[in-house]
């Protein structure tokens, strides 16, 4: 077993690091807005919206396809 | 024993961490995926197409329609549910794979596989597989068909 002086080196060394790694990945999720506001509904209702749109630019392309190269 | 501890510690960062980004929320990381699995089958499209333009055709006009109709209907899926597109994306990979041309198939598909492998619920699998970076990764792939 390891002892205390063990575990608090341990935790010296990895604790800033998680730190910073957590500091990091909130930052990448810096332009979304807090959960719960009117502006992360907006951009949720955006985002649907989007998804709704490529989806349909997608299949409009895949039938275009099947048009131009008809089964025969 | 210490590395026994750092291996847990780091096991935790990494599963915990990189796989879920505690500023993205949930739903909002569920429509990235679905952005991105919708990507992927675009990708797969075109380059199916590719298949049929190419002289001499690496898949005949009825292969390249049967694979399309799976693609219509994992998008069509993928826009109703909203969900797991872990999911949709890997059983509308198994059925391509499934198909007796298969074989043919197989560099679109493993394309596509490489974006499923970003999208997967195993979080340590996602931690180097950004989402952008995968499609533009594939879209990259798919060029060079």
């Amino acid at each position: 077993m390891a002892n205390q002086d063990q575990i608090l080196q341990i935790v010296g060394v990895v604790g800033p690091l998680i730190i910073n790694f957590v500091k990091s990945r909130r930052a990448a999720g810096q332009d979304i807005p807090a959960e719960g506001t009117p502006e992360y509904a907006a951009y949720m209702k955006d985002l649907d919206v989007h998804i709704a749109s490529k989806a349909d630019v997608v299949v409009a392309e895949i039938e275009d396809m099947k048009r131009r190269h008809p089964a025969e | 024993m210490k590395r026994i501890v750092c291996g847990i510690i780091a096991a935790i960062v990494i599963s915990t961490g990189c796989a879920s980004n505690p500023a993205v929320p949930k739903e909002v990381r569920l429509r990235q995926d679905v952005l991105t699995a919708i990507d992927a089958l675009q990708v797969l499209a075109k380059s199916v197409e590719v298949g049929v333009e190419t002289k001499p055709p690496v898949l005949t006009n009825a292969q390249a329609n049967v694979v399309w109709d799976i693609e219509i209907a994992a998008v069509k899926t993928l826009k109703a549910t909203n969900g797991n597109a872990w999911a949709v994306l890997k059983v509308a990979l198994e059925q391509m794979e499934a198909l007796p041309f298969a074989e043919r198939l197989k560099p679109y598909v493993g394309v596509a596989r490489l974006v499923l492998a970003a999208l997967t619920p195993v979080p340590v699998a996602r931690v180097s597989l950004h989402y952008p970076h995968m499609t533009a990764f594939a879209y990259n792939a798919a060029g060079a068909f």
